[in-house]
């Protein structure tokens, strides 16, 4: 029998592959084998597709990937340092969650967390439900590939009216791999009526070995629910991330949403939020620092699709060495969106002289009655800001870094949760020494 | 304290001061007038080592602390360590630097410069608050970041509070005046008159006499063309005021 050729070439595929099948039933193996068949499909893509053209991923289509044979943290006096007693932790090694690093017990009233597979075991349609009625992004190869290969995942479940007080941290580490391995970390959350939960989900590894990680986040908001969701990605300089997320936003429902993207070689994310009910407030935020030969892509839509709805989004990039962003904000106003309020700014501070920006805001309006703006900046560090710090005794490298400090936490103030500022902050430091003070 | 002698200065290779000569001493106060365009911003961002204007002759010599200095050449943070204070025209927005911070850091630089140690984080915040009481200003102040979305008032009060907090020896200040409503202008004269010493000196930029009623000059000059034209008394002023600057440079 000939080996069918695969978008992406990995290693003991086939045998991989009918393992999960034989271990899936009903929806999920359905689920599985469609997904499996588009994936096939599909060719991976490249520069020549519009939504990819300056984010070139031969390097990975030209690789050899292995699976992940074992799914326990190697590595975990940094993991230790990383994660904090006060959260609740939902720990996941190679995307398998693992219940001896998490909290799942004793959790709060109206938290439900568990593995991806004993909550369709126990017949949960509501991951059905939501999974079938979300459209894929931009970067469909990587969904389905995801659909058709994850392993396990994370559910987190806040049942309506319920108010989570701590903050829930889902974590994917990645340890323990061969080189050139892939995985694909699955997360899905879904926030009951009226609602309100922080989460913050974490990508990381402290080993330095190459990898995919194709990571997938389904985010279900019902009506009048309040969400903070953070996602972070602070990866090994060997890594690759291709991202997923997914956020579906009911009536009158509230999105506090950060995407912080700091480690890594290439990162790519694709967040989509649908608006699929009326007077929805949605906030899209991001920061990506980067530095070296770093690559950060950041695809995201807002797709409104009921009147009387808000939105704010602001992206800003610090760049040093050869690193590279891109920026794509989609907004996508229907006709019947009437009285939308649609902002969206994409700011970058380029400290190293060979960094590069591509940004693209993307905003399609069908509405006539909106107020729809946008913007993008790029820039160095302004000299008469510097000339006017060292006019009041500063030298100029204390000045520059007073600058991009405030650069940074402009942004990062925006973000509500004490615990994931302060996280984010102690990252920012280690990798930016240039901006403590 | 300070010897300004037969400057030449310019920007992107075209010359604006054309060999001004200028002498402050300690305990002076001194306005320099002139209309629009005379050289007059010009001048203070020389004297405060702004990069972008280029010295092509003469000297600035200044004499602080025992010390004798020559500011040409100096960097604007080195100028303003050694006690020379420029009060912006435009104060410059920093987003993101709380005010602060930008505060502690700038007076903590001198404290090392001197030698001496850093104040403590919740005296120097008591230091400031008692500035701030001098400039009527508000307490919430300290937390918003520098000058982002002030009024125009507030930036003018803003530069006389770092003025305050620094203790200059030689301060300038450029068109302090403008933009300013007559109740925050004696707001901020005041400031700096109570900051006025036997040892340290100001130089007072201003196109109108209206400032120099509530910070009283020793010596008026006026400013043409890159040239002091005149230099007399503080009855200069009320002469300006009274008959404009036309008989003074058309001779």
């Amino acid at each position: 029998m000939t080996q069918q050729q695969m978008p992406l070439n990995i290693e003991g595929l086939q045998e991989y592959q009918s393992k999960l099948s034989g271990n899936s039933n009903g929806w999920l193996k359905t689920f599985r084998q469609k997904s499996f068949d588009q994936w096939s499909a599909e060719p991976m893509p490249t520069p020549k597709d519009e939504e990819w053209k300056y984010t070139s991923l031969a390097d990975v289509i030209n690789r050899r990937f292995q699976l992940a044979r074992r799914h326990q943290l190697v590595e975990d006096r940094q993991f230790e340092n990383y994660r904090s007693r006060a959260d609740i932790n939902v720990v996941l090694v190679n995307g398998v969650l693992w219940g001896e690093l998490s909290n799942l017990k004793d959790l709060p009233p109206g938290l439900k967390i568990s593995s991806f597979n004993e909550a369709l075991g126990h017949g949960s349609d509501e991951i059905r439900d939501t999974v079938s009625k979300l459209t894929p992004n931009d970067s469909k190869p990587f969904l389905w590939m995801n659909q058709a290969l994850f392993l396990d995942g994370a559910f987190i479940r806040v049942m309506p009216e319920a108010e989570i007080g701590p903050l829930v941290h889902i974590i994917h580490v990645t340890s323990g791999i061969l080189p050139d391995t892939v995985v694909f970390p699955r997360t899905f959350i879904s926030v009951g009526e009226s609602a309100s939960v922080d989460i913050l989900e974490s990508h990381i590894s402290f080993e330095p070995v190459s990898y995919l990680s194709n990571a997938v986040t389904d985010i279900r908001i019902a009506a009048n629910a309040m969400v903070g969701f953070c996602k972070t990605q602070a990866e090994a300089h060997q890594a690759v991330h291709v991202g997923t997320t997914r956020i579906w936003q009911e009536a009158a429902s509230y999105l506090d949403s950060f995407s912080f993207n700091f480690g890594g070689r290439l990162v790519r994310n694709n967040l989509s939020v649908l608006i699929k009910g009326e007077a929805t407030r949605t906030v899209m935020n991001g920061l990506y620092g980067i530095d070296g030969n770093q690559h950060v892509d950041n695809h995201t839509l807002l797709d409104i699709q009921h009147p009387n709805c808000t939105s704010y989004q602001l992206y800003k990039g610090l760049l040093n060495g050869k690193s590279r962003a891109v920026f794509n904000g989609k907004i996508y106003v229907h006709a019947q969106a009437q009285k939308t309020d649609a902002y969206q700014l994409n700011k970058h501070l380029l400290l190293g002289k060979e960094a590069r920006v591509d940004t693209k805001p993307q905003l399609e309006i069908f509405a006539d009655d909106v107020k729809c703006t946008h913007g993008a900046t790029i820039g160095q560090l302004n000299e008469e800001e510097i000339f006017y710090l060292q006019s009041r005794c500063i030298p100029r490298p204390t000045a520059i870094q007073l600058m991009s400090k405030g650069f940074i936490d402009d942004i990062i103030n925006t973000i509500k949760s004490d615990s994931i500022r302060a996280k984010l902050g102690r990252l920012l430091l280690k990798k930016f020494p240039e901006i403590k003070l | 304290m300070l010897e300004i002698k037969d400057l030449h200065a310019g920007i992107e290779g075209k010359e604006i001061l054309k060999g001004i000569s200028l002498t402050v001493n300690a305990g002076e106060v001194h306005a320099i007038m002139g209309p629009n365009g005379s050289g007059k911003s010009t001048l203070s961002k020389v004297l405060a080592g702004h990069p972008q204007y280029e010295v092509t002759g003469g000297s600035i010599a200044y004499e602080a602390n025992f010390k004798k200095l020559e500011l040409t050449g100096m960097e604007p943070d080195q100028r303003a360590r050694e006690g020379i204070f420029l009060a912006f025209q435009y104060p410059v927005e920093i987003p993101g630097v709380s005010s602060s911070v930008f505060l502690r850091a700038a007076f903590n630089a001198i404290c090392r410069h001197q030698g001496a140690e850093e104040m403590d984080p919740i005296d120097f915040d008591k230091y400031v608050r008692e500035k701030m009481k001098l400039l009527q200003m508000d307490d919430k102040f300290l937390d918003r970041p520098v000058n982002v979305d002030f009024s125009g008032g507030e930036k003018k009060r803003n530069e006389i509070l770092q003025m305050a907090v620094l203790n200059p020896r030689l301060a300038v200040l450029d068109e302090t005046d403008s933009g300013l409503d007559i109740d925050s202008m004696k707001i901020v004269a005041e400031g700096v008159n109570k900051l006025r010493r036997k040892d340290n000196a100001v130089i007072v930029i201003t196109h109108y006499q209206r400032l120099l009623n509530y910070i009283q000059p020793d010596f008026v000059h006026i400013l043409y063309d890159g040239k002091i034209v005149r230099s007399e008394g503080r009855e200069l002023a009320l002469e300006v005021e009274n008959r404009g600057y036309d008989w003074l440079i058309k001779r």
